[in-house]
């Protein structure tokens, strides 16, 4: 009993001291963000835009794929309890409020995160950060700062573009493939949209991207020294990653609910 | 003039068994310090510690005249830009081509993505015949050729201290004979050099001070050779 008490409190307070340190990292991150330092500055932009290059530009065909069987499937499944609720208002509060960032999450989760921390940890291994370090360069502001950026405005970026898919794309796949009635879709859609679904839909997708990618950098840079743990690093990070935007998505949800 | 200061300088159990402690130790310029030690590993955790990597239990480290402020790590990197490191930790950026490597400090520091290399970078290239590989990535070429361009990248640095672990191994037999020019004409600039070497020949004929590390204690003495006079 005793064992099994002190290995609860060694769990609890491992978890504990993850989360303090995760936050600290992540106030650190966001604080270079608002930083004005001179040295740099073309350096750390290029990295953004690759970044931006390799998380938004490149999952273009993926999320676009999926926004129009999402979306689709949606209006199709939906159209079936028309009678009852209102369609566009249901289509526009699941798309936009919580399928569309959920999903865009969990693609940048599973193409992005996954090659982040596996990046950040071989070069954790590789010596590659001390290398940085060696020249001068703040590492935060070389390798981390430029994936903050680049992730979040990506996750945001292909947020909007999975809604808009979903929803047009959508409706046209549905037109196309079935006899539904969807009269006068476009005009019940642009009522149904509130300012209030699109704000809630870019804080999420907002603290998506800053979740994720905090975790992501911060697992890299605290793996061990050790190509097998490589792996673990990884799944543990995509799996915190997918739980952590469930929550906040929960808490969003939960605020603009009241 | 003083490069850096020890004083009463200690690392807890750094290697889990035993302390590493330097009462007092300076290091001037010009001074080209061979390191003599009955454990490589206390030799190597020494010039980590030189090249500020690890934090003292108590105790102080001057460099350049100014006490080291190891209360945050971005307080180092001022430290850290002044020292060459030419260890078998030192790595490349593997994302980026050698070229890239060579001018990432510059890169940063002049806020330039389109700068050349400069004239001595190509000729020490052109020494370590890597001229033609510069626009490759660090997995396209050999390890051999990987450690020559750390140590260009560590010489065109221009270091205050230049820090190597056993550079007969690093650079390869083939590459020494260059490795020793370069080193000779940046000793005879003025560089100051730490260092641990088993080759008897490239110790001789370079150390002018001695510093010894028996069971993690560390001193320095003089000795005679002066560049092997």
């Amino acid at each position: 009993m005793v064992k099994f008490a002190g290995f609860i409190g060694k769990k609890s307070i491992d978890f504990v001291n993850y989360i303090t340190d995760l936050i600290a990292f992540t106030c650190e991150l966001l604080s270079l963000v608002f930083k004005r330092d001179g040295n740099g500055r073309t350096i750390v932009w290029y990295n953004i835009i690759e970044q931006i290059y390799f998380t938004a530009v490149q999952s273009l065909p993926v999320i676009i794929s999926i926004a129009l069987i999402v979306g689709s499937m949606l209006i199709i499944q939906l159209s079936m309890i028309s009678d009852k609720y209102d369609l566009s208002k249901v289509i526009v509060f699941l798309v936009i409020r919580e399928v569309g960032p959920m999903t865009t999450a969990l693609i940048v989760i599973m193409r992005s995160a996954t090659a982040v921390t596996i990046e950040i940890s071989y070069m954790n291994i590789l010596n590659e950060i001390e290398a940085v370090e060696m020249a001068g360069i703040d590492p935060m502001r070389f390798f981390c700062l430029p994936r903050l950026v680049g992730m979040t405005f990506a996750v945001l970026s292909l947020f909007v573009v999975f809604d808009i898919t979903a929803l047009f794309g959508g409706y046209l796949i549905t037109w196309a493939i079935t006899d539904l009635p969807l009269d006068n879709y476009f005009d019940q859609i642009g009522k149904a949209i509130s300012i209030d679904d699109v704000f809630v839909g870019i804080i999420k997708a907002v603290f998506f991207g800053i979740i994720i990618s905090a975790l992501s950098l911060y697992n890299g840079l605290k793996s061990k020294k050790r190509i097998t743990h490589i792996p673990i690093v990884v799944s543990k990070t995509s799996l915190n990653c997918f739980f952590y935007c469930l929550l906040i998505n929960l808490f969003i949800s939960g605020l603009f609910f009241f | 003039m003083e490069i850096c200061r020890f004083s009463d300088y200690v690392i807890k159990e750094y290697d889990k068994k035993r302390d590493l402690e330097i009462k007092y130790l300076t290091v001037s310029k010009g001074d080209i310090c061979s390191i003599q030690t009955d454990s490589k590993q206390d030799a190597s955790f020494f010039l980590k510690a030189l090249a500020t990597f690890v934090t003292p239990e108590k105790g102080v480290y001057f460099f350049s005249g100014r006490q080291v402020n190891f209360s945050s790590y971005k307080k180092l990197f001022a430290v850290k830009k002044r020292i060459g490191y030419i260890v078998p930790d030192s790595a490349l950026l593997s994302n980026k081509t050698l070229r890239e490597n060579l001018l990432l400090m510059r890169m940063y520091f002049e806020n330039s993505k389109n700068l050349n290399i400069d004239r001595y970078t190509k000729k020490l290239c052109d020494m370590f015949n890597v001229t033609n590989k510069l626009d490759l990535r660090f997995s396209e070429v050999d390890f051999m050729i990987q450690r020559s361009v750390i140590a260009i990248r560590e010489f065109v640095k221009k270091p205050v201290l230049m820090l190597m672990e056993c550079p007969e191994d690093f650079i390869g037999h083939i590459f020494f004979k260059e490795f020793v020019r370069i080193f000779e004409e940046q000793v005879n600039r003025g560089l100051t050099v730490v260092f641990l070497s088993y080759n008897k020949n490239f110790v001789n004929k370079f150390s002018n001070r001695q510093i010894s590390i028996l069971n993690g204690n560390i001193q320095i003495n003089d000795i005679d050779n002066y560049h092997g006079n």
